[in-house]
């Protein structure tokens, strides 16, 4: 704030110097001075050649005049004195004055909002801001004259914006305990059974499957579907008061009851300046800075500590370069930048108050509020990362040298960057709890039971507590060198040759805090290969992946077969790697941070944790430094290899220039890439295999399925999104045509056909870790089709123009008038058809569907209320997987369409100022754009209602008003 | 609140002294202030109180094929249905002012191929042709006054370093203050050539309007980003519309993406507000067969001295009409003030 003010300030009395100075400077200008070009006219008969003028004597007559008019300006060697733009003495500024505003009445209400009966969202925003640039002058001191010139902007944010949600929350007899009118996704009764209740089968038979006539354990329903207010949890009873309560009922049955529209609130103030400055013709400077400072009130969820939505957060970035010009000769030239960023963000959390405390769970934890999630489709309460303290800093060093040799171009250029990033965000310091149907199922019977019932008995299935005392501090280098060589081979046919050699250091922790799993280490603990290893510890170093040297060639071909002929055809190939990235977070870290982690040791029976408990009193401390400090956890695993993404491309374009100012440009191309970096939804080395769904219900005992785990002392491994084992297609071919500027009209027209295959895109995990070839489908996010029309036309009406070309006052109202426009149409993505219930003992992480033979999934006439035929897929069976692709190749959701305009006017005030009126609308035809229908497919018995149907449409117009000074 | 003052405090000074800023001083300001005295007296046989005719320079090209001396007499103009007097002709025998204005910031390859293109095109150019040599936005912008010795010319031009900014949209207008005397008041014919491999963000002002914060998610002002070029153009063409010497540009490195093309087709926009042309080269291939039709072109260039009624203001239309076909000329002036 103090940096602020002083900018400001400082700022104002160097302008009204500028400004004295130049109105004193002013008064001392010859009064002869007559306006710009303008006076050039009425040269009388200055023009006619004198009879018998020889032509030699005129042409040296003119260049006489250009020379002393150069002089005067100060434009030539021999000036008396210094070039000023505008031609006066004093230095000229240019720039702009912007206001923007918007609100929700200018605007339609969204989609979204008027479809849960909304009548506002509100909207106030204000941006304001300026920018001048010209010669850096200081009265009396310094005039930069065209040696040095500088530019400042300044902008400026205050918005309120409202954020809506819908989710499904708890309805009011279910907060008490009561279910009796709770209802499966077919609007069927649930029953809810009492886990107090539950005693082995006698009769069960194991070489049956587990059936409703078949049980392996017992469990008697609640009486009238009601859990006894006795036998209500205490925390979780305290914790209700934290949970809002529903407000509406979009259905179907009682979910999606719960609609929010929130406001957040952003206050952005952001500087950025740059100065040039030429030492001599060889020698020239330039200075960037930028800095930026944000608030972003975050939108509510829940109005209370238990929020688990967005945070409140202080974002700042800044950045700057120095660079360095030194023209050696004509043909050779040498730059050295500097560049430096950094960025970051602060939640802000209340750390006073003790929630855990507050709520009645036991042991030692933080302060701030748990996490407790529901998984039967409810929303959360409390979230991960309340704390969150993130800052990342770059710096690098360029230099490059660029020559003509002997008809090749030739560039040089050498690169050291270093990152850094200071992280400091534990998960959950207070414990995270989760609550899932199985404890008041009936066991082993999907359908029944419920995880808010769950949750009210405060029976965890899984709790997790991070113990995180200190930031992690994470660097990185990344060295290149690279050469580039343009050459023309012969006539018309020109080639770039570009290789970079680049070194890329794999990540280290400034304090050595870095630990990774070695999967063939041995692990005291358990007695098995796989055990924590340790930065610096035994034969360790720093780090544990390995430095990446790779060549990265680029070669590009243009070639003319006709220069006249305004045809180019255009072939690139590309191979480029990707290094290790550097993420928010401890993850690499464990043992110096810790986990402690509590599982059911049977997921139908016997909870892990009881909420009244607690973790207990015995909190692990870090650091443990043990090889087994990691058991039982989700495991930190660091790929060891020398893969990194590696993509190579393709492209073959042929343009045209056409009569009419019309420019066609047809293409296609190739993306291949592999190596891509996936997280554990796609791979898992310790993933227990398809084959040993043959269990079945033993799958549920924690000690059995352990033991089918390739490393049964961990749980899972979490790999940062750093395993390299993803890959990635695309084929595109496309056209674009391109009319320039004819009677005020420019015309860009796109066509793009584009096929994307990939190996892990989708909602959820993918289903089989261990077969990724299989895995191998259309890609989620893949729309084949994408059109777009980008439009300027600046209407042919005033002086200059076509037609009205007054030029008396009503060219203020007929000139200056231009719409600029974009529209976009893109077909919908593929389906991901996914099961709703998952019985297979939390084997497949992601359950998919099967495809029904003989029954098309697309439906000749379909709608909002039914976009895709739901009979075409079947729920899987217990314990099997299902037979669909992981994305749909034939069937897509709903395409989607945007068309945004601007409308704007200008003023001319003077010469050098004008005036300029903005409307932008966004969406201004306001449209709504369907979501994609519920995928999700339920059994033959409680089949889901809502599969097949679009929920909402969402989108609205946007409408932003602006004015600008130009001077 | 309190910043917000400061910042609008501050911004108002800066129009404030910006407003008390000169306007452009054309060279031999006080001299053409006389001759403008004087040609404003009325003339004999003007009546009294009707303002001056005034002399504007309309830039034509015979239709294509047609050979021979061009002759006064194949010509007539008006405006309107009101016919004008043609008071004289600069035809392509007559010596041509080329003024070369170098602007090149970015490609080695490229601005050799286009000092080569211009360096064989010029020694094959017509005796009547002197060659000035301009860079720009560096300080002194005169290398070579015009000059028929084409070595030295080449010399020069070979010897011009980088300038490693884009200097076009600053000097367009000095360029055209210091060289519309010239065909005013002597009868040569003037162009200016711009050979440019210029971007928009090499400019030393700002007309890309970059990011400035990147929390701020909601930013509708940079959706259409090509607005401030556009206002730019715009402004730029009302000035050169008073320009009497048209503007040529050869850019050497046509790009696609939204704000070049906004600056690419501005470009077009101001050589053609000042009767020239523009053209953009896709490949380096392009770049020989661009200068040399350019450099063609305004050698063929004829100029028409007419005379337009005091009377008109604002813009008007003239139109230039032959016997020996479709002619190519400028239309579009504004009145000398």
């Amino acid at each position: 704030m103090v940096r602020w003010r002083l900018v400001s300030w400082l700022w104002l009395l160097l302008t009204v110097a500028c400004a004295v100075g130049q109105q004193q400077a002013v008064s001392q200008t010859p009064s002869t001075a007559a306006p710009g070009v303008q006076s050039e006219a009425n040269p009388g008969n200055a023009g006619a050649q004198s009879p018998g003028e020889p032509a030699a004597d005129v042409v040296e007559a003119a260049i006489e005049q250009f020379r002393t008019a150069t002089r005067e300006r100060g434009l030539r060697s021999d000036s008396t004195k210094a070039f000023q733009a505008g031609g006066g003495r004093l230095p000229q500024y240019h720039g702009r004055l912007t206001y923007n505003i918007r609100n929700d009445l200018f605007d339609a209400i969204p989609h979204q909002i008027r479809q849960r009966g909304g009548q506002q969202s509100i909207l106030r925003r204000h941006q304001f801001g300026f920018n001048v640039s010209g010669p850096v002058f200081i009265p009396k001191l310094y005039n930069g004259g065209t040696r040095t010139f500088f530019t400042l902007s300044y902008e400026g944010v205050r918005e309120s914006i409202a954020r809506s949600l819908l989710e499904t929350l708890p309805i009011q007899p279910e907060r008490v305990g009561d279910f009796s009118q709770t209802v499966d996704p077919s609007g069927a009764p649930l029953p809810i059974y009492d886990p107090a209740s539950t005693s082995l089968n006698p009769a069960f038979n194991a070489s049956l499957p587990v059936r409703t006539d078949n049980l392996q354990y017992q469990r008697s329903p609640f009486v009238n579907n009601r859990i006894p207010v006795a036998r209500l949890d205490p925390v979780a009873l305290r914790t209700m008061s934290f949970f809002p309560v529903p407000n509406t009922n979009v259905g179907p049955f009682f979910r999606n009851n719960f609609f929010v529209v929130s406001p957040e609130r952003n206050v952005v103030d952001g500087f950025t300046g740059r100065v040039d400055h030429i030492f001599n013709d060889r020698h020239r400077a330039n200075l960037n800075l930028t800095i930026t400072d944000a608030f972003v009130g975050a939108a509510k969820w829940f109005d209370n500590a238990a929020n688990p939505g967005p945070m409140d957060r202080i974002e700042t970035s800044n950045s700057g370069s120095l660079q360095h010009i030194f023209t050696i000769s004509p043909e050779t030239i040498h730059s050295t930048t500097f560049d430096f960023s950094s960025s970051g963000f602060e939640n802000q959390v209340d750390q006073e108050t003790n929630y855990p405390a507050q709520l009645g769970i036991p042991g030692k934890l933080g302060s701030v509020f748990p996490a407790f999630n529901i998984l039967d489709g409810y929303l959360d309460i409390g979230r991960a990362n309340l704390i969150r303290r993130n800052y990342r800093h770059t710096y690098t060093l360029t230099n490059t040298y660029s020559t003509r040799l002997r008809g090749h171009n030739l560039r040089f250029s050498g690169r050291a960057t270093q990152f850094q990033l200071n992280s400091f965000q534990p998960d959950y310091p207070s414990g995270r709890f989760r609550f899932q149907n199985a404890f008041t199922a009936l066991p082993g019977i999907v359908n029944t039971g419920h995880g808010f019932a769950t949750f009210l008995l405060g029976e965890a299935d899984f709790a997790e507590l991070s113990v995180v005392d200190q930031p992690s501090y994470w660097r990185r280098w990344y060295f290149s060198g690279r050469i580039v060589d343009q050459v023309e081979l012969r006539r018309g046919l020109n080639l770039t040759f570009d290789v970079n050699l680049e070194h890329s250091k794999p990540r280290v922790e400034k304090f050595d805090r870095h630990s990774t799993v070695d999967l063939s280490a041995p692990n005291p603990e358990v007695g098995l290969p796989g055990g924590l290893v340790f930065a610096r510890q035994g034969d360790n170093g720093r780090t544990f992946q390995r430095p990446i040297t790779v060549l990265e060639p680029r070669v590009s071909l243009a070639w003319n077969p006709n220069a006249e002929s305004g045809s180019v055809v255009r072939l690139n190939y590309a191979r480029s790697y990707s290094a290790w990235p550097l993420a928010y977070g401890h993850w690499g870290s464990q043992g110096f941070n810790l986990y402690p982690t509590v599982i059911s040791p049977n997921r139908l029976t016997t909870p892990a944790v009881l909420l009244r408990d607690g973790f207990g009193q015995s909190v692990a401390q870090a650091p443990n430094l043990s090889p087994s400090a990691a058991n039982n956890t989700q495991a930190e695993l660091q790929s060891r290899t020398n893969d990194v993404p590696m993509t190579v491309s393709y492209g073959l374009s042929y343009e045209r220039e056409m009569p009419g100012n019309l420019l066609v440009v047809l293409g296609v191309s190739r993306d291949s890439a592999r190596n891509l970096f996936v997280n554990e939804a796609t791979f898992d080395p310790n993933a227990v295999p398809l084959d040993f769904l043959s269990f079945r219900d033993l799958l549920n005992d924690e000690s059995f399925l352990r033991n089918l785990r390739p490393f049964p002392q961990y749980q899972r491994f979490s790999l940062n999104s750093m395993w390299p084992a993803g890959r990635y297609n695309r084929d595109e071919a496309s056209v674009r045509v391109e009319k320039r500027a004819t009677g005020g009209l420019t015309v860009r027209a796109t066509y793009r056909f584009s096929k994307q295959m990939d190996n892990y895109s989708g909602p959820g995990a993918i289903q089989d870790k261990y077969n990724l070839n299989k895995e191998w489908a259309v890609a989620s996010f893949n729309s084949p089709h994408v059109a777009s029309l980008n439009y300027v036309y600046e209407l042919p009406f005033g002086p200059n123009k076509d037609y009205f070309t007054f030029s008396d006052w009503r060219r203020y109202l007929i000139a200056g008038w231009s719409f600029t426009g974009t529209s976009t149409l893109v077909s919908g993505r593929p389906l991901s058809m996914r099961a709703a219930f998952n019985n297979t003992g939390s084997v497949v992480q992601t359950l998919y569907v099967n495809v029904v033979d003989g029954v098309s999934a697309n439906l000749e006439d379909r709608s909002p209320e039914l976009w895709y035929n739901p009979a075409a897929f079947s729920h899987p069976d217990d314990f099997t997987i299902g037979n669909a692709p992981r994305n749909m190749p034939n069937l897509f959701g709903p395409a989607r369409q945007n068309h945004d305009l601007s409308v704007s006017k200008r003023f001319p005030l003077t010469s050098g100022q004008s005036l300029e009126f903005t409307a932008v609308g966004l969406n201004f035809m306001n449209i709504g754009n369907l979501d994609d229908p519920d995928t999700e497919i339920g059994t033959v018995r409680a089949p889901n209602a809502n599969a097949g149907r679009i929920l909402q449409s969402v989108g609205g117009r946007i409408i932003q008003l602006g004015l600008r000074l130009n001077f | 609140m309190r910043q917000l003052l400061n910042i609008l405090i501050v911004a108002l000074f800066l129009v404030a002294s910006t407003a008390t800023a000169e306007e452009p001083v054309p060279p031999n300001a006080a001299k053409r202030k006389q001759r403008r005295e004087e040609s404003s007296a009325p003339r004999r046989g003007a009546a009294k109180g009707t303002p001056a005719p005034s002399r504007l320079i309309v830039p034509v090209w015979r239709p294509s094929g047609i050979q021979g001396p061009w002759k006064l007499e194949d010509f007539r103009a008006k405006v309107g249905a009101t016919p004008l007097t043609l008071r004289g002709g600069r035809f392509d025998d007559s010596p041509l002012l080329l003024f070369v204005a170098i602007d090149f910031s970015a490609d080695l390859i490229l601005t050799e191929s286009a000092k080569d293109s211009l360096a064989n095109t010029l020694r094959g150019a017509g005796e009547n042709l002197l060659a000035g040599l301009l860079r720009i936005p560096e300080q002194p912008m005169v290398i070579v006054d015009p000059t028929a010795n084409r070595e030295q010319f080449i010399e020069a031009m070979k010897g011009l370093p980088m300038s490693g900014r884009a200097g076009l949209f600053e000097m367009v207008e000095v360029i055209a203050g210091v060289t519309s005397p010239l065909v005013r008041e002597h009868p040569v014919r003037v162009a200016v050539l711009y050979l440019t491999d210029s971007e928009i963000s090499n400019y030393r002002e700002d007309y890309t309007n970059p990011v400035i914060n990147r929390s701020d998610a909601r930013d509708l002002s940079r959706r259409f980003p090509d607005a401030l070029i556009r206002e730019k153009v715009s402004s730029l063409t009302n000035t050169l519309q008073r320009s009497s010497v048209p503007m040529f540009v050869v850019h050497l490195n046509y790009r696609n993406d939204t704000l070049n093309e906004a600056y690419q087709t501005g470009l077009r926009r101001l050589a053609e507000s000042t009767g020239g042309r523009g053209v953009f080269c896709r490949s380096i291939a392009e770049i020989p067969v661009a200068v040399g039709d350019m450099v063609n072109a305004i050698q063929a260039m004829g100029m028409l001295e007419v005379e337009a009624p005091g009377s008109l203001s604002g813009s008007f239309t003239i139109t230039l009409e032959s016997d020996l076909g479709s002619l190519t000329y400028r239309s579009q002036f504004q009145p000398p003030r």
